[in-house]
């Protein structure tokens, strides 16, 4: 537990502070009062004569007002230290007297009388008035040397004689407690708020509002000292000082409570928020700002063109009343004939405002072109600079970089997964060939052994040409996959479409002969240009050209045709099917679709399908057409120059 | 007879190629990765290294080009891959020819027993004619018009012969085959291009180990014909 979370230290520091404020004011008014009578600069004897001295004159006065009423001096004085004498100033008389030479250490003589009213002849010869004393007394007191009997004259003296004797340690106490009283103080100030635990927490007090706090405290206090000060005059000042001490005293708890009360609020961060004033002007704020949202919202989702036709009804308007006020200004202070002057620099103020603020429009739009302009030819790490924008430029430019981060990471995800494609296709493709590789090479080697059976031999047989088939078909299904998934490289040159039909048709004269079909082609004399990928383009006549040799009727016509039409290469392969083709042509497109229903040719089914994926990575395109048993096979691409 | 490194992490491919080249007559040394490979031809006296990529420890073509650091034997690789950057990567690293999987044993002895012909009869023992054009293993003889490939002589028509002259002589040239008709035929050619294709695929039958994927006499589609200038290399 900290020292400053005790609630006893507390109350006693609070008592110390009291005490010791106390002891200060006490003692520093000693202090004052022993300056004012010179108890540092004279001697205890000096001190002692003026100050009874100044008593002495004072008791003259009470024995002056004491003859008048006709009591009996003597008597009264018979216990005091303190003898008298009372003479007539016209007769030298002494009418009272209790003065026997005895021995004393102050004296005080004052002339008492009665006054009339004089007239005399002022020098201007005027009658006037003037006071004139007469019956003149005159009355001596002596202040006792020995003072053996106990009055006021006495304790003065003894008091004089301590005070005296105290002088300086007065003034050392006055330090002393004035250091205890700041030493507690700062201590009530830190433990302000504290309780249990570290935390810091406010009190009944702390929780009222502080400026209702202080008004109350004022006025209470104001309340009280009016009161007082009204009815001083029916104490002498002792008792006025005793009166007083209550409501001071008072007074001293109350401020240092409220003192230490704002100490906590400060640590509390509530010094300004727990004040009326300041919840009411907060609520007001609250209703301003509400407002003003309103206002904006409506603003802000107006149209751009009712927002641009407010924005200029607001320019002009405030154009005007600056002008206005520029102008009338001008008027008043120097003089009517330079207003319209003042108006036109207003205007041309405002104006130069005003050109500056469509420029900075002018800088932020170029911005948003020139980065829009960046982000269209595809440079992706391109961003707008939005930091000096603001309203629907700001929120433009900061959609403009959302679909570059859009663009950038559907991108991502495209090159991700197409990476994976080619991964995949090549680690398939390894481990599907390595075991075919084996079956291939040991159904071979098993050809080459001896074997008796013939039943053996017609087996073996079967393995081969079905192994040599897998193997064909896996590799369309590779090229397939490949060329599916455009995972194959293109490059598109300048190709003579008749060069490659011939160099193709070659290839395949001797397969043609086997089966019996005989190629009609025609073509133009001048040679048809087209951009294409010769490798690819071979493969796409491979395709069509073998499903002619597998699928056409024996010993009849293939037709081949080149022809340009509308600046378009055509080729087209035509052929009677061997089989009734009872599907349609978008179905034999599909992947493992074939023209006998009973798949009992060799051929994977994908051969259309590949020759189409390749024709249209190659920017062309392919169709195919089934008339009855005639089946065509469309090839265009666009001819170049 | 020649040494033959098997290496391959199949060990079923690994045993079938074994049989067929102690068929053929070789002594065969086997391996079954990378590093194997390499220990094997420095220890051995090898002649010739078949070889598959895709392998663990240390794939093919690392282990090639480590072998070509000391040896400069034919390497006729395996490959499961049949993308065009692959074969050119295993060329330009030093493989001297390529197979893809599944290959047809056939082929694969024939182009072993070609590039172990090249590999140790090669080396300026035929003297260089002024009317002979050889290259890699096709020798044409203007004189006495005969063609020899591996040193066997073939049969080509005398048009066959004048085409493969007129390729051999502008070796790495694509020839269009209107061009062709009209150097060998000496006329224009009027849609006889076709004729000139059908020639070609007839030589290259002849020349060729696979006429689908010739090793001289390349098909360059949509264009024409090139001879290639030193076979595979």
């Amino acid at each position: 537990m900290k020292l400053r979370e005790v609630l006893g230290l507390k109350i006693t520091a609070v008592i110390f502070s009291y005490i010791s404020v106390l002891i200060l004011v006490i003692s520093l008014f000693s202090v004052a009062v022993m300056g004012y009578y010179k108890f540092y600069f004279s001697s205890e004897k000096i001190v002692t004569e003026e100050i009874l001295t100044d008593m002495a004159e004072s008791e003259s006065y009470y024995i002056h007002n004491l003859l008048d009423e006709k009591m009996e001096l003597a008597k009264y004085y018979k216990d005091k230290n303190v003898y008298f004498c009372v003479t007539n100033l016209k007769t030298g008389e002494i009418l009272e007297t209790n003065y026997k030479d005895q021995p004393y250490i102050a004296e005080a003589s004052t002339v008492y009388g009665e006054y009339i009213e004089e007239e005399f002849a002022r020098e201007d010869g005027v009658t006037a008035f003037r006071d004139k004393l007469i019956n003149e007394y005159q009355v001596d007191v002596f202040v006792a040397k020995n003072m053996t009997k106990s009055d006021l004259f006495s304790v003065v003296k003894k008091i004089i004689s301590v005070g005296y004797t105290l002088r300086y340690y007065l003034v050392f106490i006055a330090l002393i407690s004035l250091a205890v009283f700041i030493f507690t103080v700062c201590y009530l100030f830190c433990a302000a708020g504290h309780i249990k635990f570290g935390k810091i927490k406010r009190n009944f007090i702390d929780r009222i509002p502080l400026d209702i706090l202080t008004a109350l405290l004022t006025g209470i206090f104001l309340a009280v000292f009016v009161i007082v000060i009204e009815y001083s005059y029916n104490f002498d000042e002792i008792g006025l000082a005793m009166i007083m001490y209550v409501p001071c005293s008072a007074l001293y708890f109350v401020v240092l409570g409220y003192c230490l009360s704002i100490a906590t609020r400060i640590k509390t961060k509530t010094l300004f928020k727990n004040n009326v004033l300041y919840i009411v002007f907060k609520k007001i704020m609250k209703y301003i700002k509400i407002i003003w949202d309103s206002v904006w919202y409506i603003f802000s989702n107006l149209a751009l063109a009712y927002k641009t036709v407010i924005a200029i009804i607001a320019v002009c308007f405030a154009e005007f009343l600056f002008c206005l006020i520029f102008g009338l200004a001008t008027s008043i202070i120097f003089s009517e004939y330079y207003m319209p002057y003042a108006v036109i620099f207003g205007l041309i103020l405002v104006n130069s405002v005003l050109v500056l603020a469509v420029l900075y429009i002018a800088v932020i739009l170029q911005n948003i072109k020139s980065g829009g302009e960046r982000i269209a030819r595809g440079d992706l790490d391109y961003k707008i600079d939005t930091r000096f924008m603001f309203g629907d430029f700001k929120k433009f430019a900061m959609s403009l970089n959302n679909i570059n981060e859009g663009l950038q990471s559907a991108i991502n995800e495209k090159m991700k997964s197409e990476r994976f494609k080619t991964e995949l296709i090549t680690n398939v493709s390894h481990d599907i060939k390595t075991p075919l590789t084996s079956i291939v090479n040991y159904v071979d080697l098993l050809k080459k052994e001896k074997i008796e059976s013939a039943e053996a031999k017609k087996y073996i047989d079967v393995l081969d040409r079905q192994s040599i088939r897998l193997k064909k078909l896996v590799e369309d299904l590779m090229d397939a996959s490949k060329v599916s998934t455009g995972n194959i490289s293109v490059e598109l040159t300048k190709c003579d479409a008749g060069v490659l039909l011939n160099q193709a048709l070659a290839e395949f004269e001797e397969k043609l002969n086997k089966a019996n079909i005989k190629t009609v082609v025609v073509m133009p004399e001048q040679s048809v240009k087209i951009l294409a990928d010769g490798r690819h383009l071979w493969r796409v006549f491979d395709n069509l050209l073998n499903n002619i040799c597998k699928y056409a009727l024996e010993n009849t016509r293939a037709y081949i045709d080149l022809k340009v039409i509308d600046k378009k290469a055509v080729i087209l392969f035509r052929n009677i099917s061997k089989y009734e083709l009872n599907v349609s042509a978008e179905d034999l497109m599909e992947r493992f679709v074939r023209g006998d229903t009973s798949r009992n040719t060799e051929g994977s089914g994908l051969g259309l399908s590949i020759a189409k994926s390749l024709v249209e990575l190659q920017n062309g395109n392919m169709e195919l057409f089934i008339d009855g048993d005639l089946f065509k096979a469309e090839i265009t691409f666009d001819v170049i120059d | 007879m020649n040494t033959i490194l098997i290496c391959d992490d199949e060990k079923d491919i690994v045993n079938a190629l074994r049989i067929y080249l102690e068929a053929e007559g070789y002594n065969t040394v086997l391996a079954y990765n990378g590093l194997e490979a390499i220990e094997k031809v420095k220890e051995n006296n090898i002649e010739l290294c078949l070889m598959d990529i895709m392998m663990p420890l240390c794939d093919g073509i690392t282990a090639m080009a480590k072998i070509r650091e000391f040896s400069n034997i034919p390497i006729i690789l395996l490959t499961a891959k049949s993308e065009n950057t692959d074969k050119i990567l295993g060329l330009n690293v030093g493989a001297d020819d390529y197979v893809t999987k599944p290959f047809n044993p056939v082929e694969l002895m024939a182009r072993v027993r070609s590039q172990l012909r090249r590999y140790t009869k090669l080396g300026g023992s035929k003297s260089e004619k002024s009317d002979s054009y050889i290259i890699g293993n096709i020798e044409l003889n203007d004189n006495s018009k005969q063609v020899a490939v591996d040193g066997e002589i073939i049969s080509l028509t005398p048009t066959e012969f004048e085409i493969l002259k007129l390729l051999m002589q502008n070796a790495g040239t694509v020839l269009s085959p209107s061009e062709i008709y009209r150097r060998v035929w000496n006329d224009e050619a009027y849609g006889g291009e076709g004729t000139v294709a059908v020639h070609i695929r007839h030589i290259r039958e002849k020349i060729e180990i696979n006429p689908a994927e010739p090793r001289y006499l390349k098909v360059v589609w949509a264009h024409g014909y090139k001879m290639e200038r030193d076979g595979m290399k």
